[in-house]
């Protein structure tokens, strides 16, 4: 199979699946209710936390990229042996 | 050993006995569990008249006692047995001492936090005792059956469960301060070992996904003591009778705060296990890790993506196709970094020459029975097949297969391995092998039974196995499988403790790196002496440079120097003074903090975590409430004005003495501030007198339930703000400028924070 043939095969996967996620993914129980406030208020609730976990592992990031940058900077200390590399 | 010390080596061994003790105790309660799905109704033999005639009625369990087991059997293997030891114990003993720091970065704390975790143990175990038995509601504690439970097991467990996060917190920050500011020099991020990837991604998992949990016990207990209804839906029936409360609340609420923590919480169980067995398996095949980028960056992604999966859980509550459609995908691509991390642990098996140790026994068995468990898990986090699966069965046998031959198997190839660094003793071998393949057989013969039973439909909460229904009628015999097998598991583990006990004094005397490992650990003696080295190490190369060509011998460790002499004089290392961690008040040059600015940044994330998950729960009553109370109406922002104007007074004189803290004027604005405080607790005293004299009650509705709630909490931080106030002030004659302008700084930043909650609660509660 050529590449070409794999990525219109998986591409025309992906659409069939997004097209038909609605049908497929529904089940009995939750097929067609996301009119309920109750689903309305988790889906809220699921949005706030994930907004607030978003925030705080964003600012994690971004306090990880600032000691990333402070490491580079830091003169190696003497008779450092350069790692080898990764078994292939 | 001293009961009481701040040395992370004494700390790391009494979280593993206590965490070991509670692990025996949990295995007990599965016994009984086995033996009644095995023998439905028959006596227990031995302990049965023991149990007492409400548990046991003529030696025979009853089904209350049962639930009860079930619930403390999981509470106690999960939260105070398996996430102890692998982040307790091993955590705690080991991370120092393979970075390279004489100690933990906040000692006290790590005391704090041990003995948060025993109280909290201790309050759970106790329940036992109380007049109805202990929590019985699963180890789930879903409403409303947590919220109606009759007497006060479920309450001793809320308790224990709160202490229990301060003690992950506190432990967790602890971890994350260490590992980020206490690296040796030359310990650079890429040299660290795996293991401390790991512990450092677990230790985020647990600062992060605690405090929702501890947001969420707050609110169940006060469902459960002061009659609120946050759990409890408006027209509940039980046993055929309305209940009498307020109603408005919704039983999805608790789980979806508990699952933010408790799936996270998997790979709390995980990743420390993948972090002992890299060490083990470089070890023992005397090749680097295959693929050590890729695992790190997998660990870290995998921590990442754990916080956007919870909802898998919640299939079945009917979040509907748009919701479960997104969990779906996100339970699918964190499967990606776990079979990263697992494929590369088995490539670098490949061509190693490997030593067949006992811990390496464990390590590798680790290997398909961790493959068993996650791939057994792709089913459930898929809608259409949970949907028949869900609370069989089938979902304990997926989740066994992760923590008992998985992370409990990493935890024993732990212990085997690191035991000699501990004692300077070797764990005898052919007891180690009659433990391992004793367990193998016995932890396969009970959960592999499970898929077939889960398959066959029996829920997984059923007294007797499901042999009242048809379905479950012809499964007896492998109940009994099951039992006979959790009977070798029994047996087999009297070896690992007779091998445990014995080895302390008869084991064979080993030198300070017997298994010829490179990780800094292995180069001080053993055991490690107070401040772990004599001198700090350099660290000149990687984690695992086994076999190195052109090397002398088949390891070169991370930092060449040989194991210093124990202190003459010295036999308990605990004995020793120690000296002030590194970087306590100064900056680090390469992080730009201090050991304190970045502890209080952290803490202030877990209870950013904290109220955005009591915001989330606000959200999702009002949201789903027919119709909700307006505040401006019942509140006013004029009762909010006063109290509103002190707290911002409060916080804004806590920015004035960043410079010259230690000063006659530095100190005169902490007691200013704290008066402001106190003048904000007057305000709020008042203003809840006021609605109560009203006849306004937590109970009333959902409304002013969430109002009593968040203001209370609220108040409990600003009560925490002067206690600091007051520490601040009494130390700050007292130590030097730069540790007072340190906690001055972390003063005024918890003040910002106390300021922004109250801001927020004012729009939710006063203005809308």
């Amino acid at each position: 199979m050529t590449t070409t043939r794999r990525l219109t095969g998986c591409l025309a996967g992906a659409l069939i699946w997004s097209a038909a996620s609605s049908v497929a993914l529904a089940c009995p129980v939750c097929f067609q209710m996301d009119e309920s406030p109750v689903t309305e208020g988790v889906r809220t609730a699921v949005f706030v936390l994930m907004g607030v976990t978003v925030c705080v592992l964003g600012a994690f990031g971004s306090f990880v990229l600032r000691i990333a940058r402070g490491a580079q900077n830091l003169p190696e200390p003497s008779g450092t042996i350069r790692n080898p590399p990764e078994p292939s | 050993m001293r009961l009481v010390s701040t040395d992370h080596k004494v700390i790391g061994l009494q979280y593993l006995i206590t965490s070991l003790a509670f692990l025996l105790l949990g295995f007990i309660l599965i016994l009984l569990i086995r033996w009644e799905l095995a023998f439905p109704g028959q006596a227990i033999p031995i302990v049965g008249g023991l149990l007492g005639a409400a548990n046991a009625p003529r030696g025979a369990m009853s089904p209350e006692f049962y639930t009860q087991l079930g619930a403390m059997h999981g509470t106690i293997m999960v939260f105070l047995a398996i996430v102890p030891l692998a982040v307790g114990a091993f955590g705690n003993y080991l991370i120092p001492l393979m970075i390279g720091a004489p100690d933990m970065a906040f000692p006290r704390l790590n005391a704090l936090s041990y003995w948060l975790y025993l109280a909290a143990g201790l309050i759970m175990l106790a329940s036992f005792f109380l007049p109805a038995g202990a929590a019985n509601s699963g180890w789930t504690a879903y409403p409303p059956l947590a919220v109606l439970a009759v007497g006060h097991g479920q309450t001793a467990w809320l308790i224990g469960m709160f202490l229990l996060i301060c003690s992950s917190l506190v432990g967790s920050i602890n971890s994350i301060v260490t590992i980020v500011q206490l690296r040796a020099p030359g310990m650079t991020w890429m040299r660290l070992p795996f293991f401390i990837w790991a512990q450092l991604v677990t230790a985020f998992l647990l600062l992060l996904a605690f405090p929702p949990l501890q947001g969420a016990a707050v609110l169940q207990l006060m469902d459960r003591l002061a009659g609120t209804s946050f759990f409890l839906p408006t027209g509940l029936v039980v046993s055929g009778e309305a209940l009498r409360v307020s109603g408005g609340g919704s039983p999805i609420l608790w789980q979806h705060l508990f699952w933010f923590l408790a799936h996270p919480e998997v790979y709390v169980l995980i990743l420390p296990a993948f972090g002992i067995v890299s060490e083990i398996i470089a070890n023992a095949t005397r090749k680097p890790l295959w693929g050590y980028r890729g695992m790190v960056g997998g660990s870290l992604f995998m921590g990442f993506m754990s916080f956007l999966v919870w909802a898998h859980h919640m299939f079945l509550t009917g979040m509907g196709p748009t919701m479960s459609g997104f969990f779906q995908v996100t339970t699918m691509i964190i499967s990606i970094p776990s079979v990263v991390i697992l494929s590369s642990l088995l490539l670098s098996l490949y061509g190693g020459s490997i030593r067949f140790t006992v811990p390496a026994l464990f390590a590798l068995a680790f290997l398909p029975m961790f493959g068993i468990g996650g791939l057994t898990g792709l089913p459930l986090g898929l809608a259409i097949t949970d949907v028949p699966l869900h609370d069989t069965y089938y979902v304990i046998g997926h989740f066994h297969y992760i923590v008992a031959p998985g992370t409990m198997f990493a935890i024993f190839a732990g212990i085997y391995y690191w035991f000699p660094k501990v004692t300077g003793r070797q764990m005898n071998t052919l007891l180690g092998r009659i433990h391992f393949w004793g367990s193998l057989v016995g932890m396969n013969g009970i959960f592999l039974p499970m898929f077939i039973q889960g398959l066959a439909g029996v829920n997984r909460r059923l007294y007797d196995g499901g042999r009242s229904y048809e379905f479950g009628a012809a499964l007896g015999p492998s109940y009994s499988g099951q039992w006979w097998s959790a009977v070798l598991l029994g047996v087999t583990q009297l070896f690992f403790i007779v091998n445990f006990f014995w080895s302390l004094r008869r084991g064979a005397r080993t030198n300070a790196n017997p298994w010829q490992a490179t990780s800094l650990e292995w180069t001080t003696t053993s055991p490690p002496p107070a401040d772990n080295f004599a001198v700090t190490p350099t660290v000149v190369r990687g984690a695992y440079e086994y076999s190195t060509e052109g090397a002398v011998q088949d390891f070169s460790p991370q930092a060449e120097v040989s194991a210093p002499a124990r202190p003459a004089g010295s036999k308990d290392p605990a004995s020793i003074k120690h000296g002030v961690p590194p970087y306590t008040a100064d900056i680090r040059p390469d992080t730009g903090v201090s050991n304190g600015r970045l502890g209080i940044w952290l803490f202030i994330a877990s209870e950013v975590m904290l109220f955005g998950a009591l915001f989330s729960a606000y959200a999702l009553l009002r949201v789903s409430a027919p119709a909700w109370p307006n505040g401006r109406e019942l509140l006013g922002w004029t009762a909010a004005l006063a109290p509103t104007t002190f707290i911002v007074l409060a916080s804004l004189r806590w920015w004035n003495p960043l410079t010259g803290a230690e000063t006659r004027g530095g100190r005169v604005n902490m007691l200013v501030s704290t008066f402001f405080a106190l003048l904000f607790l007057a305000s709020k005293a008042m203003e809840w007198r006021g609605e109560l004299s009203h006849g306004i009650r937590p109970a009333t509705n959902t409304f002013w339930a969430m109002y009593f709630t968040l203001t209370g909490l609220h108040a409990l931080h600003v009560i925490g703000g002067i206690v600091a106030n007051l520490w601040t002030w009494r130390g700050a004659s007292r130590v030097g400028h730069a540790i007072t302008a340190g906690r001055v700084r972390a003063v005024a930043l918890y003040w910002t924070l106390v300021d922004i909650v109250w801001l927020i609660i004012l729009v939710l509660l006063y203005l809308s």
